[in-house]
């Protein structure tokens, strides 16, 4: 299936959302999306890994080591306070965008 | 994130990076083994499995690679590799290296120790608080951008404007220090008006300054030190305040010390005392002598050009009230910081830094040209990298990090050259010019370094980085031999190199040969064998003219007698740089010039015997005799350009001229016509019209230039003339005691350095290019060998293959030759623009406006730089042609 690019900076509200809801790894993160978006949207790990670290970075998620539902070792990454101010943000502008899209397509 | 954290995320980046790269490898397994256990719980084979899991992830380490980007501080950890890798790379090759960083060194250098001789010139500052708002007024006319005012003018603009605060007036005049038990001293003092100090914004160190009180006649016996004089004079004694000197035999007062830092020759020379500037009223209303200088500081809120505005229309009401003195003359306002650096001295300053800059660039070419060869050598290694997944944009940084390793050797070694340079500069500068590295000197010299590793690294860079992977990896194993777009850069770097050589040799050439003319120009009179001293007479011990004539003519007397003495003479003035007393003129029988055209002439005063001391020759009539004396007729002396331009084929003597005011004149009968003298010290200065007067008809001045011939030493002679004088008046200094030709090689000694430096420039340069040249050309016609070999198998001629390579290999040196003179064009130009015209350094041959000595110049440089191109392409290729066919083929 083809799949549509995803838009920049989509792929970091994305990661936001689905830790909103539960802390999770990098691979739990993959499948949420996957499952969310009925297999529509898959996240590449080459884009999704660095956008962790970025995240990370600007302190809008933390990690830690646990254990895995099979019991293997694996980070799990949860929102911060800040992180979810920042979804709030980028949910709101995002939005916006959608709507401003719309209406851009249906004036013709 | 606040910052603390931000930073400890940084340091833990760098310093904990092992263990955050092996959490990040298990992170990015344990996604992988996840991944492959879903796809084994959906019947997957479990090998099939993983093998597909990792295919899905992708390229872990360049997934890793962008994950550790975003920690932040990837381009510090980067840089450290970088600069591992480059010092590696460089400590393999030590020879390229040594090469290359020499080569800058000395480009960088040269550049430097110039620089460090100029920047003075370009980023003086005047060391007193709140310098900005200090504004220089200078008054102009159609002969003079910056003369100064007179007493009248100054007090006029003093009342009368609205924008300075204060407005403040100075001049400076010798005087003879006597001291007790000591040799009289002379000293310079500078007269300035009340607030002076307070408009230049400084305090003095010990007692106080003088204020209006003392300006007033007969309240201004006292004088402010200048630290200088304080501590060599009076051994920083801390009471000197109050003690009592003798100035030109009259008792003052030392009144306060001022602070180091209130020295600043290049503004108020180096005066031993300050002294108030007393306003007489007989003076108030003169207009006749200029002699003042204008400085003032502007209000606060007020800019220049309104002060310039201002200005200007008290000069035009000024104008109107007296037409004749100010007529054709203006107001000229510059900043201090501005006055400090003048027009003509920048363009001079500038047209040397972009001859040396030249040689900079040949470097900087030979370096690059060095670099792709170098990187020839190397395009394996980085096409093997690129093939690895090394982004261009890392290898054009992993390049350039060794340029810029080269550069900063070099101008480190730079640097270190540049300062013995300047060693030996200020040595045979001496005083008043000083050459040191300073922050704007190596800041000049790291800019250097930067941008040329930007211009010339990038490019050889972006080549390497830029390879066709499949292509080279493809090629066999001699490595390969560069693109067609590569040479073509050499090709364009050796058209640059020699075009840039050309013009280099050209201005420095030429700039030499103007020296030369000018050495060799005949001055008119006999510069060597000539002893001058001055002397000052004070007016309180002869007051009178008659009493300072007779003073004179009994010195005269006595000098003559003296062994050794061959002539002696007086005067006020030497034609060494130029006269400095000029007047505007006016003849008798002719029309009085309209105000302000009158034509100015130079009209120093001198006695009887000076013509002969010097050797001017007598054209026509007599020179000055015992009767020309006070009290009878006004007589003057003219010289032959003089006499041609207003008398032409007809004799002057016998008319009448006068200097001075055109409105009241003072004739003076021509008696004589003597030869045209030059100005040896000064290229700029044209040979003018000149009146002598006698110096026995002189009322004013008190001082004289003795000036004797002798055959004897200087040493012994200055000494039977200090001998001679202390004679007669114990009390009077001799100073300033030195011969004609000391005083001329002083004045030429900055000159004659510079254009020696040019000289070594140009040589410099030259063999820089010609090594570059040769370097370049002659390694990429020895890699041609084995084309050279199959040519050969196919039958081709060794006389027909010569005549290939001396083709291709000449052609970017006729390029760059064509080009060079092209710009050399322009550097002639320029350097015509510096001479001021009518000048006697002026070469009169010249082709197409342009001095005929530069055309050979350029046109021999042109020529070697192709000759040089023509050998270095000759010699491979005829070695070659010489060689077996079979060897040939298998060079390499």
């Amino acid at each position: 299936m083809e799949q549509p690019d995803l838009l920049q900076g989509t792929l970091d509200m994305l990661i936001l959302k689905v830790l909103s809801r539960e802390s999770t790894h990098g691979f739990g993160i993959c499948q949420r999306i996957q499952q969310w978006s009925d297999d529509v949207l898959s996240v590449g790990e080459g884009s999704l890994y660095p956008a962790l670290y970025r995240l990370q970075d600007q302190g809008w998620i933390e990690s830690e080591w646990g254990q895995s539902e099979n019991n293997r070792r694996a980070k799990f990454y949860k929102l911060t306070k800040a992180g979810r101010k920042q979804l709030d943000v980028e949910n709101t502008d995002w939005e916006k965008m959608c709507l401003a899209i719309r209406r851009v397509m249906k004036s013709a | 994130m606040n910052p603390w954290r931000k930073v400890q995320r940084a340091l833990s980046a760098l310093f904990q990076k092992r263990t955050l790269d092996a959490e990040m490898d298990e992170e990015m397994r344990s996604h992988i083994e996840m991944r492959a256990q879903e796809k084994i719980a959906a019947g997957m084979n479990p090998e099939e499995a993983r093998y597909a899991a990792v295919r899905q992830f992708g390229w872990l380490e360049s997934t890793k690679d962008k994950c550790r980007e975003q920690r932040g501080v990837r381009w510090i950890e980067s840089l450290a590799q970088d600069l591992r890798y480059g010092t590696r790379m460089l400590w393999k090759k030590p020879g390229v290296t040594i090469v290359a960083a020499l080569t800058f060194a000395l480009g960088i250098g040269v550049n430097t120790a110039m620089f460090s001789l100029l920047s003075p010139l370009l980023f003086q500052r005047a060391p007193y608080p709140n310098s900005e708002g200090l504004v220089r007024v200078y008054r102009t006319s159609p002969q003079s951008q910056d003369s100064s005012h007179s007493l009248a003018d100054f007090l006029d603009h003093r009342e009368q404007n609205r924008v300075f605060e204060p407005l403040a007036a100075y001049h400076a005049e010798g005087a003879n220090l006597g001291a007790d038990g000591r040799a009289a001293q002379r000293v310079t003092a500078i007269h300035a008006t009340d607030r002076f100090f307070e408009m230049v914004g400084m305090h003095p160190m010990l007692g106080c300054v003088f204020t209006a009180e003392e300006s007033l006649p007969g309240r201004d016996r006292v004088a402010v030190l200048s630290h200088r004089f304080w501590t060599s004079h009076f051994a920083g004694d801390t009471n000197i305040v109050g003690r009592a000197l003798r100035l030109d035999g009259e008792p003052f007062v030392v009144m306060g010390v001022m602070p180091a830092t209130f020295e600043f020759p290049a503004l108020w020379g180096e005066p031993e005392i300050w002294r108030p500037f007393v306003i007489k009223p007989e003076e108030r209303g003169d207009r006749d002598n200029r002699y003042l200088n204008m400085i003032g500081r502007l209000k606060p809120g007020v800019s220049l050009t309104q002060a310039q505005a201002a200005m200007t229309s008290i000069a035009a009401r000024l104008q109107q009230d007296h037409p004749h003195y100010a007529a054709g003359s203006g107001l000229r306002l510059v900043s201090l910081e501005d006055s400090l650096r003048p027009e003509s001295a920048r363009r001079s300053i500038l047209f040397l830094l972009g001859l040396t800059s030249c040689v900079l660039l040949i470097a900087c070419a030979n370096l690059a040209n060095l670099q792709l060869a170098s990187l020839n050598g190397r395009s394996r290694e980085l096409t093997v990298r690129a093939a690895l997944g090394a982004p261009h944009q890392r290898l054009v940084r992993q390049l350039l990090t060794e340029s810029l390793l080269i550069s900063l050797l070099g101008g480190l070694l730079g640097l270190v050259f540049a300062s013995f340079c300047d060693d030996i500069l200020s040595k045979q500068l001496g005083t008043g010019f000083k050459a040191v590295l300073d922050v704007h000197v190596i800041g000049f010299a790291l800019i250097c370094c930067l941008l040329i590793t930007i211009a010339f690294g990038t490019v050889p860079a972006w080549f390497a980085a830029h390879v066709n992977i499949n292509e080279t990896l493809k090629e066999s194993v001699r490595g390969a031999t560069g693109s067609r777009s590569q040479r073509r850069l050499q090709h364009l770097l050796i058209i640059a190199e020699i075009a840039l050589t050309v013009m280099l040799l050209t201005g420095a050439g030429t700039t030499i040969r103007l020296l030369q003319r000018f050495a060799r120009l005949d001055p008119g009179w006999r510069v060597d064998g000539l002893l001058t001293a001055e002397v000052a007479l004070p007016r309180s011990k002869y007051p009178s003219p008659e009493q300072r004539n007779a003073f004179w003519a009994q010195l005269e007397e006595r000098l003559i007698t003296l062994p050794g003495m061959e002539g002696a003479a007086f005067s006020d003035d030497l034609p060494i740089t130029s006269f400095w007393n000029t007047r505007p003129l006016r003849i008798e029988d002719r029309a009085a010039p309209s105000p302000g055209d009158a034509p100015l002439v130079s009209c120093p005063t001198v006695s009887s015997a000076y013509f002969q001391t010097l050797g001017i020759g007598l054209l026509q009539g007599r020179f000055f005799q015992s009767i020309d004396r006070l009290g009878g007729p006004l007589v003057a002396i003219i010289n032959q350009t003089m006499a041609r331009h207003f008398w032409r084929e007809q004799s002057p003597i016998g008319k009448r001229i006068s200097i001075g005011d055109p409105a009241n004149p003072q004739w003076m009968e021509i008696v004589g016509v003597v030869g045209d003298v030059g100005f040896p010290a000064d290229a700029g200065t044209d040979t003018r019209m000149q009146v002598y007067r006698p110096k026995a008809q002189d009322e004013i001045g008190t001082g004289a230039l003795i000036i004797v011939r002798t055959s004897a030493a200087s040493g012994p002679a200055a000494n039977t003339l200090r001998r001679a004088v202390s004679e007669m008046d114990p009390d009077l200094p001799v100073y300033s005691v030195t011969t004609v030709r000391q005083s001329i090689d002083g004045r030429m000694r900055s000159n004659y350095l510079i254009f020696g430096l040019l000289g070594a420039f140009g040589m410099l340069g030259l063999i820089l290019a010609a090594v570059g040249v040769f370097g370049v050309t002659s390694y990429a016609a020895v890699r041609r060998t084995r084309e050279i070999g199959i040519r050969m198998a196919f039958g081709a001629q060794g006389r027909a293959i010569l005549t290939l390579f001396l083709y291709q290999g000449v052609r970017p040196g006729l390029i760059g030759a064509a080009l060079g003179l092209g710009g050399s064009i322009a550097v002639m130009r320029i350097l015509d623009s510096l001479i001021p015209s009518g000048s006697p350094m002026r070469d009169p041959a010249t082709l197409a406006g342009l001095p005929i000595s530069g055309w050979a110049v350029a046109l021999t440089a042109a020529f070697v730089l192709v000759v040089v191109t023509l050998l270095a392409s000759y010699l491979p290729a005829r070695r070659a042609a010489k060689v077996d066919p079979i060897r040939a083929l298998s060079y390499e």
